[in-house]
């Protein structure tokens, strides 16, 4: 005969239930306690690196492109904010107050450059800038990377690759087509960041029709200055590429 | 004097073609309106003649020269903002610079004259911009017709009196 279910028998099982929640969260709260400790431990291995390498990471570009790739591995962005464990480091201060700079830098002489400049009279302008406070050398990475944070501002700050490790920064809104970008990089190559029509249509392999509408859309955004004075065709300069100018940051 | 330091756009060949896109000219004809300004005030040369060739306005190393047509546009713009003022008829091509403007220099004369104590007595011409007390002074060795409009403003004012003594000019500041 089968047993009837009792009073007795139901008070049990919500004893053991009770006692299995009881258990339960009892693991939880141990679990709880022991992440709570090695945050607070990894907060104070931290702040125990930082004090020793703080320094370091102002000062050594390696060791911060290590840092950084470190961080990118585990998936932590020491930049993403000033606050939290990862401030003590000071590694998004270091950045923060590079991509102001930079911002700086590219306003300065937007007007004379159309918004364009490279990055590698960025980085010249920074470190001469720089120099009066500790000595810190400033990689090209770390421009790219100061740079990538200022996209939070919309679309004012693009980099554009010129190939062979060289980069330009836009510091004006607006996207560049496929074309102008491609006529920015034959520029480029160039002695004096020039280009004309012909030179276009043989390195690009584009008809005529094509690169009229690119050279009017580089003048149309001030990209470009015309000079009518050469002797066969109109020669367009990009005065962002020009040697000329650039060269002046050493005497100035 | 110490040479004059061109600045960059000199070297770069389409600063002496006139753009055509709007923006990039007003930057251009900024550009140059500062250029004019500055080789005036360091060669102290008030008048310019654009019919002339000067290494002003052609860069022999580039063999690049600014057009006439385009100088005239540039002078007429300085002539706008009271740096230049043309002198003798429309087609003279030759212009009066003001790398300070009339105005400016008639408050920068004035109160030298009233700081360094000089009022109300009678002054040459020719010992205030060639005399030792005013070697320091922006308006020494200043080309005699400008000096001269500065003063005339200063007259207009009741600040200054200029007289003829003898085929000379002199001033008293009031």
């Amino acid at each position: 005969m089968r047993r009837r279910a009792g009073v007795g028998a139901i008070q049990k099982q919500k004893l053991e239930a009770d006692k299995f929640r009881d258990k339960g969260t009892q693991l939880q709260d141990s679990q709880f306690e022991q992440m709570s400790k090695q945050v607070v431990s990894l907060k104070e291995n931290l702040e125990e690196f930082s004090d020793k390498y703080k320094s370091e990471i102002r000062k050594n570009p390696t060791f911060r492109r290590q840092f950084t790739e470190m961080c990118a591995a585990i998936g932590v962005d020491p930049l993403s904010s000033s606050k939290g464990v990862w401030s003590v480091l000071g590694m998004g201060d270091f950045y923060f107050e590079l991509s102001i700079q930079i911002v700086e830098i590219c306003l300065a002489s937007a007007e004379s450059t159309g918004g364009m400049m490279e990055l590698s009279e960025i980085k010249e302008r920074l470190s001469k800038s720089r120099r009066q406070k500790i000595q810190q050398e400033i990689t090209t990475e770390d421009v790219l990377l100061a740079t990538k944070k200022l996209k939070a501002f919309g679309n004012s700050f693009q980099v554009h690759p010129l190939g062979k490790n060289r980069y330009i920064i836009q510091s004006i809104p607006g996207e560049l087509s496929l074309q102008e970008t491609k006529a920015l990089s034959t520029a480029a190559n160039t002695e004096n960041g020039a280009i004309t029509k012909s030179l276009l249509m043989k390195e690009l392999g584009w008809n005529e029709i094509r690169t009229q509408q690119a050279i009017d859309k580089l003048i149309s955004e001030g990209l470009v200055w015309v000079d009518s004075q050469c002797d066969d065709e109109p020669t367009y300069y990009f005065p962002s590429l020009f040697p000329g100018r650039k060269n002046k940051i050493e005497s100035t | 004097m110490t040479e004059f330091e061109f600045p960059w756009e000199y070297n770069f060949p389409p600063f002496f073609t006139l753009q055509k896109h709007t923006e990039t000219r007003k930057q251009q004809i900024s550009r140059w309106k500062e250029l004019i300004l500055t080789y005036a005030k360091q060669n102290n040369q008030a008048v310019i003649n654009i019919n002339d060739e000067s290494e002003l306005f052609s860069n022999s190393k580039i063999n690049r020269t600014l057009d006439r047509e385009i100088r005239e546009v540039i002078l007429t713009e300085l002539c706008k903002s009271k740096n230049a003022e043309i002198v003798g008829s429309k087609n003279s091509g030759t212009y009066e610079i003001y790398w300070l403007t009339v105005d400016e220099w008639s408050n920068v004369i004035y109160s030298w004259a009233v700081n360094s104590g000089m009022t109300n007595s009678v002054l040459t011409f020719f010992e205030l911009l060639n005399g030792d007390d005013t070697r320091d002074q922006q308006f020494h060795q200043l080309n005699e017709q400008v000096f001269m409009k500065a003063l005339k403003q200063l007259e207009g004012k009741g600040k200054c009196e200029v007289m003829e003594i003898d085929g000379n000019y002199g001033v008293k500041f009031f």
